[in-house]
């Protein structure tokens, strides 16, 4: 019969094709690397260290009037987030709702000015405690990150050493406390031994702590653990005054501390160099009205040389390289920068031999990098489109021949 | 210009017009899921040419499952002026399709005739007729204007009738049956009525000799495909992606056919079970069909066909459609017959109005749900049953008729059989 003959005729002509028309080897580049120094590459790199960032942000009182701290909270949220720390890496701790409030006259909104040119609860809030969740247990619990084992990841505090965290604290205060809920208070002692224990348990790089209530600098003074910056609205018996009052909503809506923080804070991006003297200029006693305190002892860097980005951003500065084409050359060219050879030059009879035993490995005398040698292809040998196309001809053209042979 | 020169004409102008004026046409066709499934669609095949193109493997992505000659093949097209002039080559070489099955079908009509003329009265549709039912069938102008593949199993389809009845070439028939199921694989079971009617019409070959030659030429055909396939591809990959996607039901998107809901409303535990039965129930009904209708011949033939459309797994509407256009050629026969045509006829346009309605209301609008585009899958199903119900009942009282004898019209219109 004529079909089994054409069968073998044509698996024997497949079979010469695949030998005659064997992959070209391709010419190897010779890539120039492009290496960068040490120090030009820690001058790239942050300073600080820190690999990523996080943001714990807190409002501790209830009730309607006091809609300035969740405004605070919310717009330093969207400020951090804006900046680029995700929402993963963010902790929102709002003690009352007042976006959903009866007594709101904009339901679902929360503004910071009275212009409303930003709702700040419009769009992907992610609030973590809500309402009466927002405890000092749950505070220090979270810092610590003691928790039951079934306490949900997204609420907690998931930083190592090498994290740099934005606490900010914003509510009612007084000297060395910080009233949670209407009902009961945190002391400035507790933060304290709270960082301790974070540092103790490798939990932060450097802290940046931002207190906005009244006798703010009071619960700083406390503090004993190294690599934390603190930053407080007003000194001891002196308070912390409102912005000012939107009349359409009826209560203030941004307190002054924050105000000017977020005032600076628009100016800049997520790739900006400014650094954090500049944001402690504007804490001067004809804004705020009070008289701000900062703390640096504890701090090892030169606060002229933290950049803003260190703890409101999440920016990681890389030094970018072409890896696959340094590999390449190291690996083809020795420290002169000749080209290496492997074997000799062998002429093309070998590689018939190289089709008995053919694997994707190339007869190729310099290593080469590409997705041709993925071994994890089903195929058994590589065809060229050529190979296929001459195949696929040539069963046509079979086909066509047995059909005008057959009777 | 003969009737018959003037409807190939309009129809062959439709066909290639539309599409090289309006070139958003095919790809606009080719996503609608009732027109082309994943497996024939020819979105999927630009881009198997593509892979191919760029030395990538075919069928490594999951999206390929057209066989591996016919990627080949039609990327030397492909490649002659992509994008402006291939398309317009496509367009031709689908619309030359076409009117070849135009042609095939016109031959088999007359054969058919020149069958029946002896037994019964004369009357046939005209050959321009029959090639308007076919070139100006709406479901078939929709499915070769999407540039589907089904077109090309469809042509194999009927040019292994034709090479069997009108031809009477029996290799012939069997490589262009092994064609047409190395496309797709469903015809692959049009093997057995096929070889009935091979022993019906030639009645003086012995059984064996038929049954066994024939047969065998039909899996050299196939063997020399597959072996061709794996050669070019060099793995037993396009196996598995071009024939397991079908009878493994892989790919769920929905479709006018009746098995994707099953699997994606039903626990997942069945789904093994699923697949096994949806295969069987293809593949148990062509014996019967084949042992009872086989007399006759064709009439086999086109109910296995019937049947495997209906249970295929990613049916279009251009699989009705042919049908619908194949059997106008018996009108001599039992298409007088037919008693209900009325109902499948309004159920078809009920169907297509209301299937891309309900598509849009669950997909794009969102308030629907699967249940009311798989209601209509239902009711596509049953017009497949109420065709079949129809033709075989109107067979059987034409066998009555015939094995009677009754000439008398009147006493014909009289009858009423009834099934005991």
């Amino acid at each position: 019969m004529r079909l089994p003959i054409s069968v073998l005729l044509l698996s024997i002509w497949a079979i010469l094709f695949t030998t005659s028309y064997a992959e070209e080897q391709e010419e190897s580049k010779a890539g120039e690397p492009s290496f960068i120094s040490t120090e030009d590459a820690s001058h790239i790199i942050s300073k600080s260290k820190h690999t990523n960032n996080w943001a714990v942000l807190v409002s501790t009182s209830r009730f309607w009037f006091n809609y300035r701290h969740m405004a605070n909270v919310l717009s330093l949220y969207r400020t951090v987030k804006r900046l680029g720390i995700p929402d993963s890496q963010i902790i929102l701790m709002l003690s009352d709702d007042v976006a959903c409030n009866p007594r709101n006259a904009f339901p679902g909104t929360v503004f910071n000015n009275m212009d409303q040119a930003i709702d700040l609860y419009g769009e992907s809030v992610e609030v973590d405690y809500r309402g009466y969740e927002v405890t000092v247990e749950n505070f220090i619990r979270l810092l610590t990150d003691r928790w039951d084992p079934d306490h949900p990841r997204s609420k907690r505090l998931l930083t190592d050493q090498n994290s740099n965290i934005f606490i900010y604290l914003t509510g009612h205060g007084g000297n060395e406390f910080l009233k949670f809920q209407d009902a009961e208070e945190i002391g400035s002692y507790d933060i304290a031994d709270a960082f301790e224990q974070m540092y103790e348990k490798k939990r932060y790089n450097e802290i940046f702590f931002m207190i906005d209530t009244c006798q703010a600098n009071t619960m700083y003074e406390r503090f004993y653990s190294p690599n934390i910056l603190a930053v407080g609205s007003s000194r001891l018996d002196e308070s912390s005054y409102s912005h000012h009052s939107d009349m359409d909503i009826g209560v203030a809506v941004i307190d002054r501390f924050t105000y000017f923080t977020l005032d600076y804070l628009e100016k800049i991006d997520k790739d900006s160099q400014e650094t954090i003297d500049k944001l402690f200029d504007v804490y001067t006693f004809e804004n705020v009205h009070s008289n701000p305190g900062i703390r640096t002892d504890l701090f090892h860097r030169n606060v002229s040389e933290v950049l803003l980005t260190d703890f409101f951003g999440n920016v990681q500065n890389v030094v970018v390289n072409d890896g696959d084409e340094d590999l390449l050359y190291i690996s083809n060219h020795d420290k002169t920068g000749e080209l290496l050879k492997f074997y000799d030059e062998e002429p093309e009879e070998q590689i018939s031999e190289g089709i008995v035993n053919s694997t994707n490995i190339k007869t190729s005398y310099q290593i080469d990098f590409g997705v041709e040698n993925e071994e994890s292809s089903d195929q058994i040998i590589q065809v060229s489109p050529t190979l296929a196309k001459r195949l696929g001809l040539g069963t046509g053209l079979v086909v066509i021949g047995l059909w005008f042979v057959s009777t | 210009m003969t009737k018959l020169n003037q409807v190939l004409i309009i129809g062959g102008l439709i066909r290639f017009l539309i599409p090289t004026l309006l070139p958003q046409v095919v790809p606009i066709l080719s996503s609608i899921n009732e027109i082309s499934t994943p497996i024939n669609s020819f979105k999927s095949l630009q881009e198997a040419f593509y892979y191919f193109a760029n030395g990538i493997e075919l069928y490594d992505g999951g999206i390929n499952h057209h066989p591996p000659v016919l990627v080949i093949l039609l990327s030397f097209v492909n490649d002659l002026g992509y994008p402006v002039l291939s398309n317009i080559i496509f367009n031709l070489i689908y619309t030359l399709c076409d009117i070849y099955i135009t042609y095939r079908l016109i031959a088999l009509n007359q054969w058919y005739h020149d069958q029946w003329s002896s037994k019964s009265g004369s009357n046939k549709y005209n050959d321009d007729l029959i090639a308007s039912f076919y070139l100006f069938n709406p479901l078939i102008i929709v499915t070769n204007l999407s540039h589907s593949t089904l077109v090309f199993s469809v042509l194999f389809i009927i040019e292994t009738l034709h090479q069997l009845l009108v031809i009477k070439n029996l290799p012939r028939s069997m490589i262009a049956l092994s064609i047409a199921s190395y496309l797709s694989y469903t015809p692959v079971w049009l093997v057995i009525p096929l070889l009935a009617l091979m022993q019906v019409t030639n009645p003086d070959v012995p059984k064996v000799e038929i049954y066994g030659r024939n047969f065998g030429f039909f899996l050299m055909g196939l063997m020399l495909f597959i072996i061709m396939s794996f050669l070019i591809t060099a793995s037993w990959q396009f196996f598995y992606q071009c024939y397991g996607t079908i009878f493994l039901f892989n790919k769920i998107q929905p479709n006018i056919g009746l098995w994707w809901y099953i699997f994606t409303e039903m626990f997942e535990f069945f789904t093994p079970f699923y697949i096994g039965v949806f295969n069987l129930y293809s593949i148990i009904f062509i014996f019967p069909i084949t042992l009872r209708f086989t007399n006759d011949g064709v009439f086999a033939f086109i109910l296995s066909l019937i049947w495997l459309s209906f249970t295929k797994s990613y049916p279009t509407i251009g699989d009705l459609g042919y049908i619908l256009s194949i059997l106008p050629i018996f009108k001599s026969s039992f298409l007088n017959y037919c008693k209900f045509s009325i109902v499948y006829i309004i159920l078809l346009i009920i169907c297509l109005i209301l299937s891309p309605i309900f598509y849009y209301c669950w997909i794009v609008l969102g308030n629907g749900n699967s249940n009311f585009f798989y209601s209509i899958n239902l009711i596509w199903g049953v017009i497949y049953l109420f065709i079949m119900m129809d033709l075989i009942w109107a067979k059987l009282t034409l066998d009555y008729i015939m094995d009677n004898d009754i000439k008398d019209k009147e006493q014909i219109d009289k009858l009423r059989l009834t099934q005991l």
